[in-house]
């Protein structure tokens, strides 16, 4: 991949992938930068990714990983977050109604939240999701039944939201 | 009903599409152009990595009694075995090192000294180990050996490596107190390097060693001069009347890396090891062996004729359009030396030779297999091309004002092994250019495995080590079939 193809790469999915993975973990400064290490991740193995079928794939579960990761080690030994990057400005805040969805994402039990996500805003078909995931379409299936069933019952009951508003993940 | 206000796959899909067309995902804080500066940098260090002693130690200026290569082991052991509490088997052995999971070796011993010389060894140690009692102490310094990937511009290496230090008190309550004021010192650590920024300690959590030991490991983080996020990692080790000190600094890691679930950080991998090692009696456990253990080269089994099915140009990469490969052949050009302009002599003549050549237009690799009498005969020619070597470490200026540079170093192949580099500057600044041999004598043959490429302009040394290890690698099949040919104990 030239130099030239990562930047039309970067600005074509950037937006997006940080919205993906937003919707994964909650919380939007964290999914922004994840998603630039993610991409500076992409970059430097960019061998790797001209052989990776889908790149923002790749780039996707990259930034959802960072993110997974930081917070679980966060959570087990209470660190502040690391910067990696610099100049990470405060993310400017998405739709509102978006934020009623994300806080009630937030509730549901991660495989189901990925699931949805993967599914219903990345758009991707039950079989690739199963394979970004790494378990069998009958399970996806499953999750994204159980998932949907949770979150209308989260959307509907607005007291059911924890806060209301967006938390670290 | 609830559910008929809020449908959830309607509003997942007017998320995503808010993302697609809108500025759903929010701002993209850096430029295309800055992450991929990021990921430049990123490659540079994640193959280049560490630095643990050059930025973490304080000038040690100990005596050096003990500078010796992997493959000097023995004799390593041998001038330090007198002591009966404490030797070099007690530190970490390169077999043991390992900084990213699964790649073991990943250190190569550069330096090994003794006492506490004149200065503080350790990230963070506010006095000397003699000043906490201790009765005797060692430190070997490791230089990081990078991944190099076929193909690719040799990493930049920054520094030295690793760094442990072994240390014996006279009581386990020696060693208890010494311990828990080196933890002192590092958890009141105010800045780890000079140019640190943003440095803070991270809680000390406890490392899972064999019983009878103890250890705890200590993170701290800061960002060098360039900003560029680092890890140093401090182990402590606590067992009877002794004490180690291991640390490793990780230049463009971030607090997500090593994480348990991806098999741990690096001392959380090498710490169990340290602790073996530092055991009374671990020191009986095997240290690997040596490669290269022969002093005086003696007469092998094997014959003069090379076998036609030695995979001379195995490991290469695939060549592209613009490349050639020729080879192996006996009617193939031999290579030729002239350090300094003067000739080296393709003496003694070889009972046999084979030739593999590899060019691509920025890069060249070559080997050259030649078998001889007698293992001292190998000896000989290899000697006639390292010692030109060694006697031109700077060549002439020449017409176009480049001046070439000459380096010898021991290598780690075969019976035994030297790494031959040339580089060069121009106007006293390191200019891009550099070719390395590898010289490996295994029984009575010789094997010469040279490269050359566009490295060499910022950092000639690390260039050639880098480029030396990543022609052992492509060259490990062949090694093999070579030892087992000359009826060598050596593993390739």
């Amino acid at each position: 991949m030239e130099a030239s193809d990562f930047d039309d790469f970067y600005a074509a999915s950037f937006r997006r992938v940080t919205g993906q993975v937003y919707a994964m973990i909650g919380d939007l400064d964290e999914a922004t930068e994840c998603t630039q290490e993610a991409f500076a991740r992409a970059w430097a193995h960019r061998r790797k990714l001209d052989k990776a079928e889908y790149p923002e794939a790749w780039v996707r579960t990259t930034a959802y990983r960072l993110a997974v990761s930081r917070w679980r080690r966060r959570k087990r030994g209470e660190r502040a977050p690391d910067r990696a990057l610099q100049d990470v400005r405060a993310a400017a805040a998405v739709d509102e109604s978006h934020v009623a969805l994300v806080a009630a994402l937030k509730q549901l039990p991660e495989a189901q939240r990925q699931a949805l996500v993967l599914h219903h805003i990345a758009d991707l078909p039950v079989h690739q999701v199963a394979a970004e995931v790494g378990v069998p379409e009958g399970t996806i299936k499953a999750r994204l039944s159980r998932g949907r069933t949770a979150l209308a019952a989260l959307l509907a009951d607005e007291s059911g939201l924890a806060g209301g508003g967006v938390t670290h993940a | 009903m609830p559910e008929q206000q809020h449908d959830p796959i309607e509003e997942l899909s007017r998320f995503g599409a808010g993302l697609s067309t809108g500025p759903g995902g929010g701002e993209m804080p850096l430029s295309a152009a800055d992450v991929r500066r990021r990921g430049d940098r990123i490659r540079r260090r994640r193959t280049a990595l560490v630095t643990g002693a050059a930025a973490l130690a304080v000038a040690a200026v100990t005596v050096p009694v003990l500078a010796l290569s992997q493959g000097d082991a023995k004799r390593d052991d041998t001038l330090v075995a007198n002591d009966p509490a404490l030797s070099v088997r007690d530190l970490l052995a390169d077999a043991d090192t390992e900084l990213q999971v699964g790649r073991t070796g990943a250190f190569r011993t550069s330096e090994t000294t003794q006492g506490d010389g004149q200065a503080t060894v350790q990230v963070c140690q506010q006095q000397k180990l003699a000043s906490l009692g201790a009765s005797n102490s060692i430190t070997r310094r490791y230089r990081y050996v990078p991944e190099v990937v076929a193909g690719e511009t040799p990493p930049d290496v920054v520094g030295d490596g690793l760094v442990e230090t072994v240390a014996q008190f006279a009581s386990p309550d020696s060693a208890r107190s010494a311990y828990d004021r080196f933890g002192a010192w590092l958890r009141d650590c105010p800045k780890p390097v000079a140019d640190a920024t943003d440095a803070r300690v991270i809680p000390a959590r406890a490392a899972d060693v064999p019983d009878g030991s103890e250890a705890h490991i200590y993170d701290i983080q800061w960002k060098d001069a360039t900003g560029e996020p680092t890890i140093g990692e401090v182990g402590l080790l606590l067992q009877d009347e002794r004490i180690a000190i291991v640390a490793v600094t990780v230049y463009g890691a971030s607090d997500y890396n090593y994480l348990p679930e991806d098999g741990g950080s690096p001392l959380d991998r090498m710490l169990p090891k340290a602790a073996e090692r530092l055991r009374p009696g671990g020191a009986a456990a095997p240290a690997p062996a040596p490669s290269a253990t022969v002093t005086d080269p003696v007469d092998a089994p094997a014959g003069t004729e090379l076998p036609d099915d030695l995979p001379l140009a195995d490991g290469w990469p695939e060549i592209d359009g613009d490349g050639s490969l020729e080879g192996p052949a006996r009617d193939q050009e031999p290579f030729s030396f002239a350090p300094c302009g003067t000739d080296v002599p393709d003496a003694p003549e070889p009972a046999d030779r084979i030739t593999a050549r590899w060019q691509e237009p920025e890069d060249f690799r070559g080997r050259q297999l030649s078998s001889y009498t007698s293992a001292a005969e190998a000896r000989r020619a290899a000697d006639a091309i390292v010692n030109a070597y060694r006697a031109c470490p700077d060549g002439p200026r020449d017409d176009a004002g480049y001046v070439s540079h000459h380096t010898v170093a021991d290598g780690d192949l075969g019976d035994e092994s030297w790494v031959l580099g040339r580089s060069s500057t121009f106007d006293g600044a390191p200019a891009p250019g550099l070719d390395v041999t590898y010289v490996v004598r295994v029984g009575n043959t010789l094997l010469l495995i040279t490269g050359a490429g566009e490295g060499g302009g910022s950092d000639p040394a690390g260039d050639i080590l880098t480029t030396a290890s990543a022609m052992a690698d492509e060259s490990t099949a062949l090694l093999t079939s070579l030892c087992r040919f000359a009826g060598s104990t050596c593993a390739g």
